[in-house]
């Protein structure tokens, strides 16, 4: 006998979401996992506005990975209107990036700690250990970009603030203290994982799909052809009762759907063989935190950053060209597509997040596992359900 | 007792009643905003876990399992309320009934902030346009007792609030307070109520305090200068102005 359950709500994720599953004997035979966060309209709010302000308006979109939406934004309106930006522009934006990495994964770890400690001053304690890192992260977002969250200083054309020699110093000194300790929360957070994944009676395998996967670049992101996206309404897939709530579209590259994400930048980057099954991506996150810090310093000890860092060039275009700005969120290919005109106005703007793209990766998940277990899954995957309906 | 806890006397009565096992019981909802003002209360970092440690954290769909929300002394909200959908009228009445106090954290929440911007027509809702600050919800009225501006708001000034209201600090508590029957929350708010009245000191504290750097300082006349493309409308700029909050009434110009 086959039953439909509908959750709504998935506790310990962020934003408001639900899961519309069809359950055969405990088991999930079909499940779609959507956003319920109503639609803020980003899309058209910035028709018609300055490009110029974009960056500003669209890292508003999300206050976890805030900054991955103004340089994506600043990327796509470089790209339509033919800014060159400095490079060490580009180096301090992947630095930022790989910041709110850090700093957003870590945030996940602190969501789902509930999850992995029973005990609560346990938890308490590995909240402590993981607020130091996310401490120096935040510190690099702050002076590199103005503020913790919704960076200022990402402009279109570059860089703002240049940051001096002293500060850079001080932020590769912090580095060296901050990466055994990431080190030590990282073994404790896998150990944890392994005592859940016990204590819930859950195998490797749990949450395995096969589709196949979707990123740009293992650090910070590469001009990707927009016009292979194309989006599927909830109104076409979800019922009647669902048509008027469920607020997000289902992007689908070359008319398949694909997972992104850190499982896809390790299988695509760096030659990872995937066993499927969420544990593993829990634990390619964590590990992305390690190679992220590693990278800034690469980064920051390579160059000099205390120069000119901004072209103040006004943009323009002829509001046909697309320009398409990709930029490698924490929880995958975050694209925007933006067209301008002469006098630098907006006329057409798009915004596709990677957890857009990855609810059809949670949705074919969800197929066989136990209906009890269903919010492990999601969890697993970062939903992040305001960039999803912005 | 109930009368005193029904007219909005909050939880500073069960502080006298039961001082022994006080535990002020928080919560986190969540409606049209970004998440960042929830994010910048745990970017406290290592104080956001002693905080953890001295409140008992009730509810917040983030970082709670709980699906129902139960009573609770202070629940801080953040969002605007988007008025098409249902579920964010049904979530806003209950918070009302359990809640003694509702704090507005941030600019959406008690402003409007970036959701003034807002015009609907996106798929795949474009019916969804109408947003409004809690602040501005009249059977909230007398529930939304302290209104926080920012986008978001500073964590240091968090903390500091959190301290007030653990405290019952009112002299700190008061700004928070006049800010939820206030709808100043522009840069256009600075030059209409701090420069033209001529209360404008030149000290650039706004200029500081604006989260997108809307607000610039001009050295030639020693006054703001304001950008309003880049205005999110967080009502930083008027909060931190030292010029804003006159204990007397504000002169009316006839």
């Amino acid at each position: 006998m086959r039953k439909v359950v509908k959750l709504e709500g998935i506790p310990l994720t962020e934003g408001h979401s639900g899961l519309y599953l069809e359950v055969e004997e405990g088991i999930v035979k079909r499940g779609i996992y959507y956003a319920l966060v109503p639609v803020r309209g980003f899309e058209t709010l910035l028709l018609g506005k300055d490009s110029r302000v974009a960056p500003t308006i669209t890292t508003r979109i999300c206050g976890l990975c805030q900054v991955t939406h103004a340089i994506a934004s600043a990327r796509a309106i470089e790209d339509a209107a033919g800014i060159e930006v400095p490079p060490e522009a580009e180096r301090l934006r992947e630095v930022l990036g790989l910041a709110v990495r850090v700093y957003n994964n870590l945030l996940h770890q602190i969501i789902i700690s509930e999850d992995l400690f029973p005990e609560k001053k346990e938890q308490l304690g590995f909240i402590r250990e993981v607020q130091e890192v996310r401490k120096f992260a935040g510190m690099v977002l702050e002076t590199i970009g103005g503020e913790i969250i919704h960076s200022p200083n990402v402009k279109v054309g570059g860089i703002s603030e240049p940051v001096e020699e002293s500060v850079k110093e001080k932020i590769l000194c912090r580095l060296s203290d901050i990466l055994p300790k990431l080190q030590a929360s990282f073994s404790l957070f896998r150990e944890k994982l392994d005592d859940l994944w016990k204590r819930e009676g859950l195998d490797e395998e749990f949450g395995k799909h096969d589709l196949n996967f979707f990123a740009t670049d293992p650090y910070y992101g590469k001009r990707f052809d927009f016009e292979r996206f194309s989006f599927i309404l909830p109104q076409e897939i979800l019922e009647a009762g669902l048509k008027r709530r469920a607020s997000n579209l289902f992007p689908v590259i070359d008319g398949r759907p694909f997972e992104t994400g850190p499982r896809a930048r390790a299988v695509l980057f760096r030659g990872y063989k995937p066993k499927g099954g969420v544990k593993e991506l829990h634990l390619l996150r964590a590990q992305e935190n390690l190679d992220a810090l590693k990278r800034i310093g690469e980064i920051l000890e390579r160059g000099r950053f205390d120069g000119e860092l901004w072209n103040r060039k006004t943009p323009s275009s002829d509001g046909e060209t697309l320009g398409v700005g990709v930029h490698e969120a924490p929880r995958g290919t975050n694209v925007h597509a933006v067209k301008i005109d002469k006098s630098g106005k907006i006329t057409y703007y798009k915004i596709v997040v990677p957890t857009e793209i990855n609810f059809f990766a949670v949705s074919e998940a969800l197929r066989g596992a136990p209906a009890t277990k269903v919010e492990f899954i999601v969890r697993a995957y970062d939903p992040c359900i305001v960039c999803a309906a912005h | 007792m109930l009368l005193i806890e029904e007219v909005g006397m909050f939880y500073r009565d069960r502080l006298s009643f039961e001082e022994e096992d006080f535990k002020l019981k928080v919560g986190f909802l969540h409606f049209s905003s970004c998440s960042g003002c929830q994010v910048a209360f745990l970017d406290m970092f290592e104080e956001a876990v002693e905080i953890l440690d001295t409140v008992e954290l009730v509810y917040s769909n983030m970082l709670t399992k709980r699906r129902d929300i139960p009573r609770m002394d202070v629940a801080f909200v953040e969002g605007a309320l988007c008025v098409e959908d249902p579920h964010h009228i049904n979530l806003l009445r209950e918070v009302g009934k359990k809640a003694k106090v509702v704090v507005a954290v941030g600019g959406c929440a008690a402003f409007g902030g970036v959701r003034r911007l807002s015009c609907g027509n996106q798929l795949p809702q474009p019916q969804s346009q109408t947003f409004v600050p809690i602040t501005e919800v009249e059977f909230l009225r007398t529930k939304v007792k302290y209104a926080i501006p920012g986008c978001p708001p500073n964590p240091s000034l968090l903390y500091s609030f959190l301290l007030a209201l653990l405290e019952v600090n009112e002299d700190f508590l008061l700004p928070f307070e006049l800010m939820t029957s206030s709808t100043k929350a522009s840069g256009f708010d600075i030059v209409s109520e701090v420069v033209n009245k001529g209360f404008c000191v030149g000290c650039g504290t706004c200029s500081t305090a604006c989260p997108t750097r809307a607000i610039s300082f001009n050295r030639e006349c020693g006054k703001p200068a304001f950008n309003a493309n880049l205005c999110v409308h967080c009502g930083s700029c008027l909060a931190a102005c030292p010029q804003s909050f006159k204990p007397y009434p504000q002169p009316v110009y006839v």
